[in-house]
């Protein structure tokens, strides 16, 4: 209703005084008429004008929603709805109002029936708030399935034995179309969420495909390493100890001179030299403690090697047994921990490292710190520019490759510590 | 006194009425006397008649909402209801005053 305008209520009263005017005057009952009355009756057609807007307005606001209205009364027990609520159970109108009752109660879906009848019950207890609301479908006879939703109120009067409820007094309005939006938005979010499963798993299986790539890639540098070494130690090494058996006995089978001495002396060392360079290069490319007996034990080798030849104290914590599964990964960790330890030696100046390894559930931790000078991150920055696919750089590549993670944790004077993660996992190959 | 309003309202006993008329025109005597013959026969000391004459005091009438007369308004029992006319249809008038038709 318009604001400011008179209600339909007070219409209606005006209306009723008006017709009763006329109704007086037509008789010739009246003798006078008081004050502005004679323009009061002349307004009776603008009176009448605006209740028929008025209940026009009514009725289009009923029919623009689409709402039906219904009543149940008790005790009469009468059941009767609009003309619109007819409509929205497709039937007609009946006086007997029992078999309209029949009528609706065909139309409703088998499976809703149940739902409505425990409604219709609750609606009947005495509560705090009489109000409510039921959805269900409707089978109309031209095969379509309607979605209606009916809001009603229970009204209740007070008794001796407490409160009875009277009448209950509903609207009800079709909502087909909101039920479908609703229905069509939840399959869009199902598809969208099968969607993201999709590409997340098309990403996962490529980061699978690229650490598959990366082991594969350690493998083959691996065994590389492991040609070289063994062409260092089976051939080289062995054409060597034959020069220098063959120069032995071609050195003591005849006298020398003083000056001669020397010199074969001299080249008897150079022979050990190049003998000593090979073995160390062949173990050095692959430690034999590595393919023997694994990796903790490659890097206690390892601890014992670099104190005999730089003098830089290491000490190795490592429980019994968490060696790796993966036949890639004490490959990858040794190398990079001989390269930290480098590192350390070369830049720290702490004259110690420690190298710690871990296991954590299906990862292997290891930790290399020293307590040296350190490092801040601009400087760490200023060296990766430098250095760019070397020593750390390049250790922090391969490791994210093959699924790990690295973390660095060091500030100047504060020590340097590299730990990393990386996943033991039995790979299968192709 | 509040006990002895709703009192007084609860039993219907007593009537409480203004008739406004135009001085001694026609429809105005008229309805005089068929409301004086009513309540002489029906409700004989239990009621109270105001009579207002509008070409004297209109401003009452315009107070009370009376348009036309002559027109009787009955204010007690409640609710108040106006009877337009010269008071000719006896059942239209026993009706606003609350009495039974057929005694």
């Amino acid at each position: 209703m318009p604001y400011g305008r008179p209600t339909y209520e007070e219409l209606q009263q005006r209306l009723r005084s008006a017709e009763d005017i006329i109704e007086a005057l037509q008789g010739q009952q009246v003798d006078a008429i008081i004050g502005k009355s004679a323009v009061a009756l002349l307004q009776l057609q603008e009176v009448k004008e605006e209740l028929r807007r008025s209940e026009e307005w009514r009725s289009l606001a009923m029919e623009a929603g689409g709402v039906g209205l219904w009543e149940y009364n008790m005790d009469a027990d009468e059941v009767c709805g609009s003309k619109r609520t007819h409509q929205l159970f497709a039937i007609d109108p009946d006086p007997d109002a029992a078999k309209s009752i029949r009528q609706v109660w065909k139309r409703i879906h088998p499976e809703d029936r149940h739902m409505i009848e425990s409604y219709a019950a609750q609606a009947l207890e005495p509560s705090e708030n009489p109000v409510f609301r039921i959805d269900f479908r409707v089978q109309i006879p031209d095969g379509r399935e309607v979605w209606l939703a009916t809001r009603g109120k229970t009204t209740f009067e007070e008794t001796d034995q407490g409160r009875r409820p009277v009448r209950v007094r509903g609207a009800i309005i079709d909502v087909t179309e909101q039920k479908r939006s609703e229905k069509e938005l939840m399959e869009l979010n199902k598809t969208l969420e099968r969607r993201v499963k999709e590409r997340t798993a098309e990403a996962e299986q490529r980061t699978a495909q690229l650490q598959n790539l990366a082991r594969e890639l350690s493998r083959t540098e691996e065994q590389e390493h492991q040609r070289f070494a063994d062409i260092l130690h089976d051939d080289l090494q062995q054409l060597l100890t034959a020069l220098r058996f063959r120069f032995e006995m071609l050195a003591s089978s005849a006298p020398h001179k003083k000056k001669e001495s020397d010199q074969l002396k001299a080249i008897k060392e150079l022979i050990d030299e190049s003998i000593g360079k090979a073995r160390g290069l062949s173990h050095e490319l692959s430690p034999p403690a590595l393919r023997k007996n694994g990796l903790i034990s490659a890097l206690d080798w390892l601890s014992r090697d670099v104190k005999e030849k730089y003098d830089q104290e290491v000490t190795l914590d490592a429980a019994e047994g968490i060696d790796p599964l993966s036949p890639t990964l004490p490959f990858v960790l040794y190398r990079s921990v001989r390269e930290l330890l480098f590192n350390s030696h070369k830049h720290s100046g702490a004259g110690a490292a420690l190298i710690l390894v871990r296991r954590e559930g299906d990862d292997i931790v290891i930790r290399v710190s020293d307590q040296g000078e350190g490092i801040g991150i601009s400087g760490l920055e200023g060296r990766r520019e430098k250095s760019a696919g070397l020593g750390l750089f390049a250790i922090e590549e391969r490791i994210r490759f093959l699924g790990g993670e690295i973390e660095i944790d060091s500030a100047p004077g504060k020590g340097f510590s590299v730990t990393m993660r990386i996943p033991d996992e039995v790979p299968v190959y192709d | 006194m509040i006990l002895s309003v709703a009192k007084e309202s609860n039993t219907y006993d007593h009537r409480k009425m203004i008739l406004f008329v135009a001085g001694e025109g026609l429809n105005s005597v008229r309805a005089r006397e068929n409301l004086l013959r009513v309540c002489e026969d029906r409700l004989k000391g239990r009621y109270d008649l105001e009579v207002v004459d509008v070409l004297k005091d209109y401003k009452a009438a315009l107070a009370h909402n009376i348009l036309v007369t002559p027109a009787l308004l009955v204010t007690e029992p409640p609710p108040k209801v106006t009877v337009l006319g010269d008071l000719s249809d006896t059942s239209k008038l026993l009706k606003a005053l609350q009495l039974d038709l057929t005694a």
